[in-house]
Order: C-alpha cells, then structure tokens, then sequence
C-alpha cells in the first residue's frame, strides 16, 4: 500500500467486510475468506491512490509470472481466466507442498524472496532459482494442455 | 498480458491453496532439542499492488530490462521514487555505461552518495562519474585477491536471458594469479583451501531441483575427484560449509529436505564414508566452523528473528548443545565465522530488542520510534542516517574453546559486521560496514531503508591484539 494508514484501512474495511456478510456466508476455511477480501480492497485501494507511483517490488513479481502466459500468439481474450485458473490448480496439485506454498506466496500473496527465503530458512538465490523452474515448468503445462497456443 | 487479466487468473486460485500458504507462516514447529523456546506465528501480510499496465509487442524485451534496471536499484541502494519506467531504465543504462548524461541520474545518485559536492544547476557528467566510482562502482570492484576465490561468468541464450557460462575458481598469493580452473556445467557457491587440495562446491541448475555437487582440486587446479549429493529420498538444499577435518577427510555440512541438518564426511579419494542426519524442523543451516573434535553450526529461524543460535556436533554430527547468543536488550545477527589460531571467532552485529516482529526486525525501532510516529513521509538523509546508525552495533565474538559460548571481543558502534577472513600472514581480518548514508522511501515500500556502507578492515594476530584498521575504499549497499 506503501503507507501504514491505508494499510489499516484496508484491513479495518476487510473486517467490516466479513462481519457483514457471515451470516449468510458460512465462509471454509475463514481464513482464506479473509485473505481475498482484503487482497481486493488493496487492490481497489491502490488503483485510487497510485496512478503514477510504482511499486517495483510487487512490479516485479506479476513481471516474473507474466512470462508464463506469453505464447507465439498473444491476444488477451485468447485466454480464458477460468480455464486458465483450473490449469494452474491441476499444476499445483501435482507439486509438492513446499513449492506450491512459495508459489502461492510469490504470486498470490505477492511476498518479496527474501521474506518467503526467511519463511523457508534457506537462501534468496535458491528461491529465486526454485520459482523460475516452477514458473517454467507452469508454461510448459499450460502448453501441453492447450491453455496457451 | 494485461496485468488485471492475470489477477484475474489468479483470484481463480482454489482457497485449499490459499490456506495452506496462509497457515505456513504461522507454523509452530517445535524440535525436540529445542524444547523451552517459544516461537511466535506471525500475521500474514496480504498487499497486491498491480502497476498500470503494458501492451506492445516488445513488452517482454522491455520487461527483463526494466527487471535488470530495478535489480541494479536494489543492489546499489538507489531511490525509484518520482521515477517513470522508462527513467528508471534511462538512469539504469546512464550509470552502467558510465556515460551520466541523463537529466535524472544527478538526483538518483546524491541520495546514495553521501558528501557529494553537487552544484545546484546541472552537474557535469563528470563531476557525478567521479563522485559514482568514487564512492560506489568502481570500489565495489576493486577488491584486492588474496587465497582461492571464484566467479560465475554468464552468457546470453536465444530468449535473451542471462545464463551460466562457466564458473572459474582461481587460487592467488601475493596478489598474483597461481592457477585457475574452469568448471563449465556448475554455479560455484564457494571455495576453500584445505590440507588435501581446494574444495569447490554449487550446484546443477538444469534440473527442477538443484543437484549439489563438490570437487577437489590440486595445486595446480587440476580436478582430483567430484561427486554429486542428491540420493535415494534425501534432497540435499543447501551445503553451508565444507571444513577440513585435518585427517585426510573433509566434512560437508548443510540441509536436506528442508528438515534435516546433515553431516557428510569424504576421504581424500572422494568416497563418501559417513552420513548422518538429524531432524531440525524448518531451519536453516547457514554457517559452520571447526570446534575441537567436532563442530559449530549457526542455525537460523529469520522469520522469528532467530539468527544467533549456535548448535555444537560432536565429531558424528550429534548435537550436543545448542544456544542463542542475545543480549538483555539486543538482538544479534551473525554475519560470519572463522577458525583463527585455534579458536572460533563470530562476525555479527546487534539492534535493540523490540516488541513483535514485523519482518523487518533489525530496523523495527527506527520503523516504529522514528519513521512512522515522528515523521511518517520523506525524511532526509540527514536525519534517517544518525538515528539508523544508532541502531546497529558491530561486535566480534570469540567462542568459549570448552563450551563454544561466545562473548564480545571487540565492537564498532553505526557499522554491520561483514566478512572474516585468515590473510597471507597468519592475520585474521575483520571486515565492518560502517553506514554513511540512508534513504527511505515511502511511496515504493514503506517498510524498507536503503543506503551505502563504507568497508574498514581490522586486522589481528594470534593473540588477539589489534594491528591496524583502515579504511578499504570498498562500499556494501545497505537495504532492510
């Protein structure tokens, strides 16, 4: 968010959110209910207050996985958002835990490397080296299934 | 692709995958040989902030240059604040190429350069190619080699990415070139002399998982032996050290299967003749020394704050004892260790204890006491840089030669200890990065400094006696 108060904000409007709507939302698991409510606020959060600025370090991890989903041709609506999805969740069934949750964390929770290398003990490089062999391996698999030309 | 469209995508991501991520953070794994230890969970951080986005068909060749140009930034503590991306890139390429003719490259350099004399109109390309080599480029380079040392040196592949040519491991004394060896398929991650050659060891980045592998090299950098350590279901990850056992073998340690801390002993001839394992939870393995009969292990646990546990192997691998150095207010992060005239010392710096961690542990009291309460926004060098420099202490440790505690030796108030080394005469040199310039920018990432580190070198003998500082004319980017 770049700022303390619009993250607090975000994350008051995330309570707000659930507290109005559980009941009748019976959210399982909670946690993850909680997670995309605030990830969307954030985002609205941020197309409100940064037209200009930039924030290189989220830039750069949409840049890394944006490579996933370039082919020879490429037409936005060529790619159909659900379809793709369901390819990726089938591609992350067939990882391993440990890969999957660096994945997810990378470019769904949008951690920097050094944060998931600290979360996984190890060192920055050999995240960096694990998530482009996984975001390789994503490219192929959306070749083979057709999700990609 | 449009940005929006691959959120889209991956909003589609199924919620199990979401969970299982949310909860890892928060894993409270508790190893038996560290039981009495409380770990604490932190609170994921769950921000998405997408750029404005990109078209055009040479969106991908632009985009690895834009990723190079912010690695550049990174790595040298510049400022992108008010920048475009095509400034960013323009500064990038102004900078490296020396040229310094861009009208933005002044004002992105007097905030990483301190006691640059800028004149208010426009500086000369040479004026600011000085005062940059001066205090950053060139002294980043210049380092003088002594012992064996390596290098990666890459090459470009038809999709224009960066990728390992071959790796060189060179062996110097007196500042001269003794030999030096090629090894074209492996990233070497490091090197040491030991009584039965020079050992090298990296890794093999063609397979999904990294294959780590060691090699042996004689006196004239002829290759004796290598050997590969994956095996039947135990992943090797990472080899912290491998450290000679001074009786014809070598020890490997690290850890595999993100769990197991592992002790690996080789004979001069490269045979494998001793393995053992032992489970350790999620934590990383980062350094080892030499310890009498057996070993010292640093162990960490980063997103607790946990980087000063030390754990002692007897000559098997068992650990024997375990414990973290902190004191009664501070922390400490350990940065290196060195064997020296038979005792083990411990580069390391410390910062005030805070309260919960925040993953920005080391700079959490100028974060809460001084950025966030007392000015929160643009706050100028000239004040960040005092208040962060009271926040650092370097400290070297000497280890208890009978029970491995370690204790202060020697500090250096506004400095980071860097690395240790034994020189040419029987000298152990401790390097410590004094910070001399800060910037912080709120509008990129609320949450991180930046800055430059001047490197003086303290050099001592056997007895401990300090025998010079001085000042190396070296710079490290500081960033947290």
């Amino acid at each position: 968010m770049g700022n303390s108060q619009d993250a607090e904000e975000c994350v008051n409007d995330a309570f707000l959110g659930v507290w109005n709507s559980v009941p009748p939302q019976n959210p399982e698991p909670l946690s993850s209910y909680v997670c995309r409510i605030v990830r969307n606020l954030a985002i609205k959060k941020y197309r409100a207050n940064t037209a200009l600025k930039r924030n290189s370090f989220y830039d750069v991890a949409l840049d890394e996985i944006e490579n996933c989903f370039q082919s020879v041709i490429t037409v936005e609506d060529e790619i159909n958002a659900n379809e793709a999805a369901d390819a990726i969740n089938c591609f992350l069934e067939g990882l391993d835990s440990k890969s999957r949750i660096m994945f997810i964390r990378r470019y769904w929770y949008s951690d920097s490397v050094e944060d998931i290398a600290k979360a996984f003990g190890t060192s920055r490089h050999n995240v960096s080296v694990r998530l482009s062999r996984i975001r390789k391996k994503l490219k192929k698999y959306l070749i083979e299934k057709e999700v990609l030309l | 692709m449009n940005k929006n469209r691959i959120s889209e995508i991956l909003d589609g991501i199924d919620e199990k995958y979401i969970d299982e991520a949310a909860d890892y953070a928060g894993q409270d794994i508790k190893p038996a040989f560290l039981n009495g230890i409380k770990w604490r969970s932190l609170a994921a951080c769950m921000v998405l902030i997408i750029a404005v986005s990109l078209t055009g068909i040479v969106f991908v060749t632009e985009a690895k240059e834009y990723k190079a140009a912010i690695a550049f930034f990174d790595e040298n503590g510049l400022s992108a604040d008010g920048l475009s991306r095509s400034d960013i890139k323009e500064v990038y390429r102004d900078i490296s190429t020396q040229r310094f003719t861009y009208d933005k490259t002044a004002d992105v350099i007097k905030n990483v350069v301190s006691g640059i004399e800028i004149q208010q109109d426009e500086p000369t390309p040479e004026e600011l190619k000085t005062a940059w080599n001066r205090n950053v480029w060139l002294n980043n380079n210049s380092k003088l080699k002594t012992g064996v040392n390596y290098r990666i040196e890459y090459k470009r592949n038809d999709d224009n990415e960066d990728i390992l040519e071959k790796s060189i491991v060179e062996c110097y004394k007196d500042g001269r070139i003794l030999w030096k060896t090629d090894v074209p398929n492996y990233f070497v991650s490091d090197c040491t002399a030991t009584s039965i050659g020079t050992a090298a060891w990296g890794y093999d980045e063609e397979h999904f998982f990294l294959i780590y592998w060691i090699a042996l090299f004689n006196d004239k950098g002829e290759k004796l032996w290598e050997c590969w350590l994956d095996y039947y279901d135990f992943k090797h990850e990472e080899i912290a050290a491998v450290l000679d056992n001074n009786d014809g073998t070598l020890a490997v340690i690290g850890r595999g299967n993100f769990d197991y801390l592992y002790l690996s002993k080789f004979d001069a001839d490269g045979n494998e003749i001793y393995f053992k394992k032992t489970y350790i939870g999620e934590t990383g393995v980062w350094r080892a020394a030499r310890f009498g009969d057996g070993y010292l292990v640093q162990l960490t646990r980063l997103m607790i704050g946990e980087n000063a546990r030390l754990a002692r192997l007897d000559s098997d691998g068992n650990i024997i004892d375990n414990f973290a150095y902190e004191g009664d207010d501070c922390s400490y992060y350990l940065a290196d260790m060195a064997e020296y005239a038979g005792q083990i010392y411990i580069s390391a710096y410390a910062v005030p204890k805070k309260g919960a961690l925040i993953g920005h542990g080391e700079i959490e009291k100028v974060l809460d006491d001084y950025v966030f309460t007392k000015k929160n926004g643009d706050i100028p060098a000239e004040e960040l840089t005092p208040a962060v420099r009271d926040n650092y202490t370097a400290v070297l440790l000497v280890c208890d030669p009978n029970s491995g505690n370690p204790k202060a030796f020697y500090s250096v108030e506004g400095s980071l200890g860097g690395g240790l080394k034994v020189n040419e005469s029987n000298q152990l040199e401790w390097d410590v990065e004094s910070i001399v310039s800060t910037f912080s920018s709120p509008a990129t990432n609320s949450f991180s400094i930046g800055g430059t580190c001047q490197v003086y070198r303290y050099t001592f003998n056997t007895s401990g006696t300090l025998l010079k500082q001085i000042k190396t004319g070296e710079t490290t980017g500081f960033r947290r």
